[in-house]
């Protein structure tokens, strides 16, 4: 029943994609305003249909219906509710139903919002954006349905992979599927402004919130799994470099220049190639993402098993590209800029060169991920490279991304005098010194990790200065307090000042991503209970085994190995490390992880094993400033949110092109 | 000539342009010289098995441990034997690092480290796939007694 009103909603949703793909062409060709209204609403009832087909899923894993093969392939009885969510997109055709929807929901949202603000292109807008639903859907009708039914309907379900019991698995890969879908939206709108040649200003006005919101969740999504990297899988990082995170991360790296460009032809007319081929960068990497992780393209730790649906991705990824590129070389001659620099010293040459090394970013990962491809081409050897390319390739790059916020501060629109920019810079070369003498004299001797905080901390006092600098302007204008005068500026230009919270956290980040890269530490002991061992400045005595008894969610049992943390003598954390067993997968044991939390580290145990005395071995990070990773990521993700927001009125900066970002001193 | 040169390269964006194809140079060589670091071979238990010479250079080897091959001291896996999902060659490993999460006989393990010898690898880093698809070891839904 379930599985015939899901396969049934699937294929009616693909019915009313494809009709409002052909009846958005047919309104074009044949100029009839009344078909493209009712494209418009196919499109959007699309949406209605894959809702159907998701709830029917959820009631199947909720009413443990096994004659459904996917929910018995990732769902049992004992399983808790929470649990049955993650497993909805717990494996291959459940997570492609939820990418889906997620994708129909948001065009429908475009079409219903933005849709009738763009007459200028909302047929080629919703031909586009029906047709990438339709592609999407046919994949799920045609090769991996969630809707399949066992031949044999079996009395419990498998339940899911033991390494997906988390609650991490609840938030993490929805926003991580939804921020990749939502790359297709300012895709689509770029789609509409080169076939309809309507290159100017107007895509950018409608595009700047859609692709906001995808930036932000794309963000959200690969933070979220940095994090559940680090607290579940437990071997004391959060970012492996693996194949499949490489393609999490690629769209948010075009996304990211996109915003920064698209000021640029905002404000100068210029990039209207590079804008349109940043926006099918990021699309065309999220179906890369896609066909990676279902392809065996790439062998990965987190991919799913092999199947046609690969083959297929890699044919939809080709059409995106082939397609983006024919239509950028087609519109070509609209292209051209409005000005050229006035200055190679101004903040649109600073915009392009964040979007240089952004691309550059991009490409080394790309290129590192494909690498065993690329080698068996040549050399028929799959050679793959590890975590230290990625460091050292891209590690001096985000450092000098990281300086070049900060120079981009600092530095007007079109061009300054040179005595004007030498005392806007006075202050930052000031604090760049200082802060690296300081960071010499504290003891810190890494090149890598001198640069990197230094810079960081040249971004942090440009950015705290634009605050007070532009504080004490409206205090003045306004004869106002510094606090209404603060909290005014987010209200004057939501977009300015979020995004500098944004460049705050994103400081802050870059300094904890370096203290615990570069001053990792690790200590591995065998200790019998009772004994003690140092890590980290604490003391760490082991108390002996425990065995408690399982929750849920097939597991059986859990051994920890009490260990009570001290510091000065006074105990500071008990720690709870051990092992959990499951059910059904006895041999396939896995850990639980213990973190003692500081502002300063994170004390990170966890029990590699013992014997029948009751001896264990533990293995101990020592993870510095850790918890400022955490941090930096909320002030960027706050400050997203602040520039998502819509402004009330429109910051008067705005038109005044070239007005000094900063009042004189 | 120069002045061919010369008018090129009075526009600020070719100026530009050109600052920005030597940069691209020098990440180039930054990129090239990181990667010769850190380089290795991935390959299959019967692929590695195939290949001559493979002492002392640094492989990453995909397969399915083998039941019954693992040596445990003190919990924790000292050496095991893994094998491709149809392949014929064993391929044995030493490991001294972290057992990683559902470590266990017929996980799909991923191995890298540097070959003493055919057919045996010292792993520096042993990671699990995690597959949607889960292959377990006992039959599923057996009610336990």
């Amino acid at each position: 029943m379930l599985a015939t009103v899901g396969a049934a909603a699937l294929i009616t949703a693909l019915a009313t994609a494809l009709f409002s793909c052909a009846g958005a062409t047919v309104a074009l060709r044949a100029h009839r305003p009344g078909v493209q209204v009712l494209a418009r609403r196919a499109w959007m009832t699309s949406a209605l249909f894959t809702s159907l087909a998701i709830v029917s899923l959820v009631i199947g894993l909720m009413r443990d219906d096994f004659s459904l093969a996917y929910v018995a392939s990732v769902s049992s009885r004992e399983m808790e509710t929470p649990m049955k969510w993650a497993a909805l997109w717990g494996s291959q055709a459940g997570s492609l139903l939820f990418w889906t929807w997620t994708m129909s929901v948001l065009m429908a949202v475009f079409a219903w919002v933005t849709l009738p603000r763009i007459p200028w292109g909302a047929g080629h807008a919703t031909a586009l954006g029906s047709g990438i639903l339709a592609a999407f859907l046919t994949a799920l009708v045609f090769l991996a349905s969630p809707f399949e039914v066992s031949r044999i309907t079996p009395p419990d379900g498998v339940g899911l992979n033991p390494l997906l019991v988390d609650k991490g698995m609840l938030i993490h890969p929805p926003f991580l599927l939804a921020g990749l879908v939502s790359t297709s939206i300012p895709f689509v709108l770029g789609g509409a402004a080169l076939l309809s040649a309507r290159i100017d200003n107007a895509w950018l006005r409608s595009v700047r919130h859609w692709a906001l919101l995808s930036w932000l969740v794309l963000s959200v999504g690969n933070f979220l799994g940095g994090w559940w990297a680090y607290t579940v899988l437990g071997w004391g990082g959060y970012w492996a470099w693996d194949p499949v995170e490489n393609s999490a991360m690629l769209p948010l790296l075009p996304m990211t220049a996109f915003l920064h460009s698209m000021m640029v032809q905002e404000r100068r007319g210029m990039l209207k190639l590079w804008n349109l081929g940043l926006v099918a960068a990021a699309f065309g990497l999220a179906v890369f993402g896609t066909f990676n992780v279902r392809s065996g393209l790439v062998e990965s730790v987190h991919s799913f098993a092999e199947s046609d649906v690969g083959s297929y991705f890699l044919i939809l990824l080709a059409i995106v590209v082939i397609l983006s590129i024919a239509l950028l070389v087609w519109r070509g001659p609209y292209l051209k800029p409005d000005h050229d620099f006035d200055s190679l010293l101004s903040r649109e040459s600073g915009l392009i060169v964040n979007n240089y090394l952004l691309t550059a970013i991009a490409l080394i990962v790309l290129g590192g991920t494909l690498f065993p491809v690329f080698s068996e081409l040549f050399d028929n050897s799959r050679i793959t490279v590890g975590p230290p390319f990625y460091n050292r390739a891209v590690g001096p790059l985000l450092i000098g991304l990281v300086l070049l916020a900060a120079i981009g501060t600092v530095l007007p629109w079109r061009q300054a005098a040179t005595p004007t920019l030498l005392r806007r810079f006075r202050s930052p070369a000031l604090v760049l010194m200082v802060s690296l003498l300081a960071l010499v004299a504290g003891g810190m001797h890494d090149p890598f990790a001198l640069a990197g905080t230094s810079s960081a901390i040249v971004l942090l006092y440009v950015t705290l200065r634009e605050y007070f600098l532009g504080a004490r302007g409206a205090k003045v204008a306004r004869n106002a307090g510094w606090v209404s005068a603060f909290s005014g500026l987010f209200g004057r230009d939501r977009r300015r000042y979020g995004g500098y919270l944004v460049h705050i956290g994103f400081a802050v980040m870059a300094i904890a991503i370096i203290g615990s890269n570069v001053y990792q530490e690790q200590v591995r002991t065998a200790v019998a209970p009772g004994e003690s061992f140092e890590a980290g400045g604490r003391t760490l005595t082991y108390v002996g085994l425990r065995e408690r008894p399982g929750t849920a969610n097939g597991i059986e049992t859990e051994i920890v190995a009490p260990v009570r943390v001290s510091k000065d003598g006074k105990e500071v954390a008990y720690l709870e490390p051990g092992r959990r067993l499951f059910e059904n997968f006895p041999q396939q044991p896995t850990g639980i992880v213990a973190v003692d939390t500081t502002l300063r580290d994170d004390l990170y145990v966890f029990v590699q094993g013992w014997d029948a005395d009751g001896v264990a071995e533990f293995h101990v990070f020592v993870n510095p400033l850790i918890m400022w990773l955490w941090i930096g990521g909320a002030v960027y993700v706050v400050g997203g949110l602040v520039a998502f927001a819509p402004s009330r009125v429109l910051a008067p900066e705005r038109q005044a092109v070239g007005t000094p970002a900063i009042p004189q001193t | 000539m120069t002045m061919r040169l010369r008018r090129m390269f009075s526009s600020r964006r070719a100026r530009l342009i050109a600052i920005l194809a030597l940069a691209t140079g020098a990440i180039s060589v930054l990129a090239v010289s990181a990667a010769g670091s850190s380089l290795s071979y991935y390959a299959t238990p019967d692929e590695f098995a195939k290949q001559i010479d493979v002492e002392g250079r640094r492989w990453r080897v995909g397969g399915r441990v083998v039941e019954g091959t693992i040596v445990e001291e003190n919990g924790r896996p000292v050496s095991f034997a893994i094998q491709s999902e149809d392949g014929l060659e064993r391929m044995d490993i030493t490991y001294d690092g972290i057992k990683p999460n559902l470590f266990g006989p017929r996980a799909f393990v991923i191995v890298e480290g540097v070959a003493e010898s055919a057919g045996r690898l010292r792993a520096s880093s042993v990671i699990i796939k995690h597959e949607s698809e889960f292959l377990t070891s006992t039959e599923v839904a057996t009610p336990s007694n």
